[in-house]
């Protein structure tokens, strides 16, 4: 092996510096403990799945990461700006965070109030202070992605939940940010249309995208993300490669949930 | 009943319009920064708004309008009739509207507000763009409903001397003792005039359903 | 100060005169009314139409009419058509037809609410129709009215402030009447509205309170 050829090989194998990374954090709600002692880092390009049985506290722990529930232990890290427990953001360290951080939500919230278009393009505007042209601009190129370019001048109310989930996409993605984080992105979605929106997210996967999903769809946490983390009782019992983690668990916890789900 | 009497009764038409129309905007203003104190972080705020709140929903109109009108004259200052009834129940209206505010927030979908703060849109923003918009339409058929009863209590104020439908009726009583047509004819005209609201109210609903998340 | 709690003393006999006929006639309207919202609410539902319409014309005018109109009507009006009454029994019926409208939609509100089933399962087990609005509907109707109708007795006795327009010696008369004696408008009017307070603050809680209890149970 020559040197420069070792040399190109171990800087590939060098750990990337991570996106993201939760030390210690845990969250509670009077005496109600949701989260506990959770460590996770997240290095770019990262695709991590998030799975469990409901009140796991999967939810709860991807509001921690973009502040929307503030936790109250640990510390969170993006990039370099950490944000510790207890510590309250300032608006300003808060709007920077929420910028390289994209969401979806199981029930889509887009605004009822507004068309598909503008629904993609006000944020652009509020937070980014695009103009109007350049925001709708790259709405429509948005919308194109996700296969919603006709529906531009339409409201909410008059697309489907697979559609009006694409468009939510759109919609975080708008703020090109850094991480995105979907929030049981199909629970309330039928089957099929649950499959254009999958469809969405297994491209934004290919194309590079930092993303953790909490989800219950098990084969696309087995063959588009490269992470999956199995939660129970606001804990990680499991984590480690997709493949691995899916088909042979090593906690009885994530085995017993993995036969609950699987073997139906 | 002879023309004269039913145009002297109907001289106080835009008087009753007019009271109500002011009564409903001073209301529907005030409202929104009390609705904000009562629904404050702070609970003195919060106290202070619901004392208010209570308190002029709890005192019949008549003693409001008379405390400002009767109450309030002394030589410095003193307000017309129609001032002092606008004000009395423009502060009645605020007192409601804020509860109508209050339950139109309740009634939006809390993930409005997350997608707002996902989005990292400022306060201001994500009322004046998201919220608001939405509020007013859930808001509007209590707030048509209410605006209705202001209507009919704009009869109140002819107890304090404003010329509007009642005071017209009250006196053309007196003069003429034909009160049975007189009084039917006014309560008509309250009828007739609360159904152009009522019928924008189902008008605007119907257009207005789709576009709230509830 | 003190001059001021000497004036509230000194007419506070005549305040609470007063404030007994607020009660008096806010207790017979709601005595006739409710009863009579009950039947106009059972009549708007009938299948024939004179029953129909002659409710639905009480029902429109009752509650489009504002108050003070109907008041008016019935002390000012009636002498015309050959009944003369005095200012209580005008007061009681005008604000009896009020009641009996506005009731009459919180108790077909409360009927509405009232799950379809509960009929089918009535008519099952074999009770007649009366029977069954007696012993399964209407008990459940009027547990979810309830709330709407004791709110609506608090408004009640604030409409009973506007008899001081057909001469009933109420609470607002009697402070209107001391004002006008004395000038001394501001406190009279202050314990009047105070009066008020002291009775409908409370009951407007009472009521959130119990309606809040039985949101528990609905």
């Amino acid at each position: 092996m020559s040197l420069e050829s070792s040399s190109t090989t171990v800087s590939s194998l060098a750990p990337k510096e991570p996106l993201l990374r939760l030390e210690a954090v845990g969250k509670t709600f009077g005496t109600h403990v949701v989260l506990e002692d959770i460590d996770l880092s997240l290095a770019p390009g990262e695709v991590v799945a998030i799975i469990g049985p409901s009140g796991s506290g999967k939810s709860t722990l991807l509001r921690c990461i973009n502040q929307l529930e503030p936790p109250t232990s640990g510390r969170v890290t993006i990039r370099n700006t950490a944000i510790e427990a207890g510590h309250t953001p300032t608006r300003r360290e808060l709007m920077a965070l929420r910028r390289s951080i994209g969401m979806v939500f199981q029930s889509f919230n887009l605004f009822p109030h507004l068309t598909v278009l503008r629904n993609v393009s006000l944020a652009q505007e509020r937070v980014m202070g695009r103009s109007r042209e350049a925001a709708d601009k790259v709405s429509m190129q948005l919308l194109s992605r996700v296969g919603l370019a006709d529906k531009a001048q339409q409201y909410p109310s008059r697309c489907s939940g697979g559609q009006q989930q694409r468009i939510a996409i759109a919609r975080a993605l708008a703020l090109e940010p850094e991480i995105m984080l979907f929030d049981e992105p199909t629970s309330a979605l039928d089957p099929e249309l649950g499959l254009e929106v999958l469809a969405v997210m297994r491209e934004l996967a290919e194309g590079g995208m930092t993303m953790i999903v909490v989800t219950h769809e098990m084969h696309f946490a087995e063959d588009v993300s490269d992470r999956v983390i199995i939660m129970a009782d606001g804990k990680i019992v499991e984590q480690g490669p997709s493949r691995e983690v899916m088909r042979s668990p090593r906690t009885e916890r994530a085995q017993r949930f993995l036969h609950a789900v699987k073997d139906r | 009943m002879t023309q004269d009497i039913l145009l002297n009764i109907a001289l106080g038409v835009p008087w009753t319009i007019a009271l109500t129309a002011v009564s409903l905007a001073i209301g529907m203003l005030l409202g929104i920064p009390l609705c904000a104190m009562r629904m404050s972080k702070l609970g003195l705020l919060r106290a202070i708004a619901n004392i208010l709140i209570l308190t002029l929903r709890a005192i019949p109109p008549i003693v409001w309008l008379f405390l400002i009108f009767f109450g309030l004259d002394t030589g410095y200052v003193s307000f017309t009739p129609f001032q002092a009834a606008s004000i009395g129940l423009g502060l009645i209206t605020a007192a409601n509207m804020a509860e109508i505010y209050r339950g139109a927030m309740a009634a939006i979908h809390p993930g409005q507000w997350e997608a707002t703060h996902a989005l990292g849109m400022s306060t201001w923003y994500r009322f004046y763009d998201v919220i608001a918009p939405q509020l007013f339409r859930v808001a509007l058929p209590s707030a048509a409903s209410y605006a209705i009863g202001l209507l009919k209590d704009s009869a109140i104020a002819s107890t304090i001397g404003v010329n509007e439908i009642a005071y017209q009726a009250s006196h053309v009583s007196q003069r003429t003792f034909r009160g049975l047509d007189i009084y039917a004819v006014a309560g008509l005209l309250y009828i007739l005039l609360s159904l152009p609201i009522a019928w924008a109210s189902r008008w605007a609903d119907l257009h207005l359903r789709s576009r709230v998340a509830r | 100060m003190n001059d001021l709690l000497d004036f509230w003393a000194e007419h506070l006999p005549a305040m609470l005169d007063g404030l007994l006929v607020s009660v008096q006639v806010t207790g017979a309207s709601l005595a006739i009314g409710v009863p009579l919202g009950l039947v106009l609410a059972l009549m708007v539902q009938s299948k024939s139409k004179p029953p129909r319409a002659i409710a639905l014309a009480v029902v429109e005018i009752g509650r489009g009419a504002p108050a003070l109109i109907l008041l008016q009507f019935t002390y000012f009006g009636l002498p015309n058509a050959g009944l003369s009454l005095d200012s209580f029994a005008s007061a009681v019926i005008a604000l009896s037809w009020c009641t009996g409208a506005y009731t009459s939609e919180i108790i077909r509100a409360g009927l509405e609410a009232v799950p379809h089933g509960q009929k089918e399962a009535a008519e099952a087990i074999g009770l007649s129709h009366a029977d069954a609005l007696r012993y399964v509907i209407l008990p459940q109707a009027l547990r979810v009215s309830v709330p709407a109708l004791l709110g609506f007795a608090i408004l009640m006795l604030q409409a009973s402030s506007l008899c001081f327009a057909i001469a009933l010696p109420e609470l607002v008369s009697q402070a209107y009447l001391i004002g006008s004696t004395t000038f001394r408008y501001m406190p009279i009017l202050f314990l009047a509205g105070l009066l008020y307070a002291a009775i409908c603050i409370p009951a407007t809680i009472a009521v959130g309170a119990l309606e809040r209890k039985l949101g528990a149970h609905a």
